[in-house]
């Protein structure tokens, strides 16, 4: 492998985690975990933590959840005598996706009070307690899509919100802007590093992020994912005021109320970092996320139009979108879903490491959708910058 | 072959439908998912298997176009010209009568893919100029051919949204 290209620049806690995923790799193969075994593993990490004659309950698997084994529960203990239900988010050995809980928890502890999220109760950052990683949350009543539209896609995409939509647009779009525009300085997110401002920083901490998942989890060479690797190296936009990004923001990672269409928690925030808003946008307006109202019309994330989504983006958050740096990170954004579907889902898979084999190998194969859109938009920038 | 391959593959498409799903809980979301889920990969299956060894040989024919169009156009410094011969080589290893089975074929196309990929780093540290500007059409063209190949074979699973324009496997394999 000729590592001279890539750069060295990646968060210290991600070079950790990826250190850890390949020590880990060959304890497989993974098998999803039962109740039992979550019930276990949660009264080792809550004596730990101090709680004295608690009671878990009702443990149950959520579906959803790609790429983490995800659990609710009930729990009631000494300080807390009236039950609640929690969530928890665990590891599986490997994902389509290599992410960090102690990350997740420090940004949902870090954003309390900026939209709304779940509270979080205890994190088992190197699983020691669980097994594997995890995270508990608070459980947030709502659904991620209209009650009629339930079960359908995978990971919620494809589902469409009808009436919800035009209740949900708004809120989905003010709460992004206020995400962005998150002051930050005074959170305490040790896990976390900020690109310099006015650098190309942001690209490239991104860029040596997943070429990091490529290069430990490629499975055949792609010749097209490592051109589109230096390609974004060479065309890396300066970003002027890295902010905080969710970076999976979309359909299905979000809790509304019904009727009210109120939303009622941000969720999935394992991929959040600090970076380029456009980066965000990019990963928004993309077309596997959006669906078709009735006059076929394509809304974003089965919400609104992209025009709409743009301008009102810019009007509530005072920012200015550069349509050629949109466009980069919506290549760089089609990469990564060509890339993990290639990569890191199919390595899972052949390692039997996935709670969810079945499911990542199918997502995987959408690796050539991917990639033809990847091409379109290096065309449409390419054009871009000839036409100035 | 009796009972052949597709007979079998259809077999357990029934019985996992007829059978094994209803049996399933409903109340477990993750048993009745997996169940959907094999289904569709052995409907997925039963498009592809007959046909496999034809995708890997044109996947690799496609490989060696790439490489010698790739070869014709470096030049460089001392990185580029050894990245260059060393995809020569392993174009060069490829024998006239290909191997009989997929997987056979598949190794000398990630053989090349190696040697292409250390070329496109190779390009960026000390690529000529003229190489440098060659290189994204050749390398989007080239794209453009694995894409279509890579969805047309997985064009079953309903994930492309154009997966209506596409032409059949058999389309592209035996007239393409």
């Amino acid at each position: 492998m000729n590592n001279k290209n890539r750069s060295t620049l990646l968060e210290p806690r991600i070079s950790y985690i990826y250190e850890r995923k390949l020590r880990n790799r060959s304890s497989g193969p993974y098998t999803p975990k039962n109740s039992e075994e979550i019930e276990a593993g949660l009264y080792r990490l809550f004596e730990n933590i101090g709680f004295t004659n608690t009671v878990i309950s009702d443990v149950g698997r959520m579906s959803g959840g790609a790429s983490k084994e995800q659990f609710s529960f009930s729990l009631k203990h000494d300080a807390l005598p009236v039950a609640e239900r929690f969530v928890l988010r665990m590891d599986p050995l490997e994902g389509i996706v290599e992410t960090c809980r102690l990350r997740e928890a420090e940004l949902i502890a870090a954003l309390q009070g900026v939209i709304p999220l779940p509270t979080v109760l205890a994190v088992d950052a190197e699983g020691e307690f669980l097994g594997r990683p995890g995270v508990i949350c608070s459980l947030v009543h709502g659904v991620t899509a209209p009650t009629a539209e339930s079960g359908k896609g995978v990971s919620g995409i494809g589902i469409g919100y009808g009436s919800y939509a035009k209740k949900i647009a708004p809120q989905f779009v003010e709460l992004l802007t206020r995400v962005h525009g998150w002051d930050s300085k005074d959170a305490e997110l040790p896990n976390y590093v900020k690109p310099a401002e006015g650098t190309t920083e942001a690209a490239l901490y991104q860029i040596n992020y997943w070429a990091k998942a490529w290069e430990i989890d490629k499975v055949e060479p792609v010749p097209l994912i490592t051109y589109t690797e230096t390609w974004l190296r060479e065309n890396a936009p300066v970003c002027g005021e890295p902010c905080m990004l969710h970076c999976d923001y979309r359909i299905g990672n979000f809790l509304f109320e019904e009727p009210s269409g109120e939303i009622t928690a941000i969720l999935d925030w394992e991929l959040a970092h600090f970076g380029d808003f456009h980066e965000d946008l990019a990963w928004i307006l993309h077309p596997f996320f959006g669906t078709k109202n009735t006059e076929g019309e394509f809304l974003v994330c089965g919400l609104l139009p992209r025009n709409q989504f743009i301008t009102e983006y810019q009007r509530l958050s005072g920012r200015v979108i550069d349509t050629k740096v949109l466009k980069y990170y919506e290549v760089m954004n089609a990469w990564k879903c060509a890339l993990m579907g290639f990569s890191s889902a199919i390595m899972a898979a052949k390692n039997g490491n996935n709670h969810q084999d079945l499911l990542i190998t199918w997502l995987g194969s959408a690796g050539g959708v991917h990639m033809s859109h990847m091409v379109s938009l290096m065309k449409e920038y390419d054009a871009m910058c000839h036409d100035g | 072959m009796l009972p052949d391959i597709s007979l079998r593959i259809e077999n357990l498409i029934k019985a996992m439908e007829t059978i094994v799903q209803p049996a399933v809980d409903p109340a477990n979301d993750l048993a009745q998912e997996q169940a959907q889920l094999m289904i569709g990969h052995l409907k997925l299956l039963n498009s592809q298997w007959d046909m496999a060894y034809l995708y890997e040989q044109r996947a690799l024919e496609e490989s060696v176009v790439l490489a010698n169009v790739l070869i014709a156009a470096a030049e460089g410094g001392a990185e580029t010209n050894a990245a260059k011969e060393a995809l020569a080589a392993a174009v060069g290893a490829v024998p006239d009568q290909k191997p009989h089975t997929a997987e056979a074929v598949n190794r000398y196309t990630i053989a090349i893919g190696e040697a292409i990929d250390a070329l496109i780093y190779a390009c960026r540290d000390d690529g000529s100029q003229n190489f440098r500007e060659k290189l994204p059409p050749i390398m989007l063209e080239a794209g453009e051919k694995q894409i279509m190949r890579e969805r047309v074979w997985f064009q079953a699973t309903g994930l492309d949204p154009e997966k209506d324009q596409l032409p059949s496997i058999e389309e592209m394999l035996l007239n393409g």
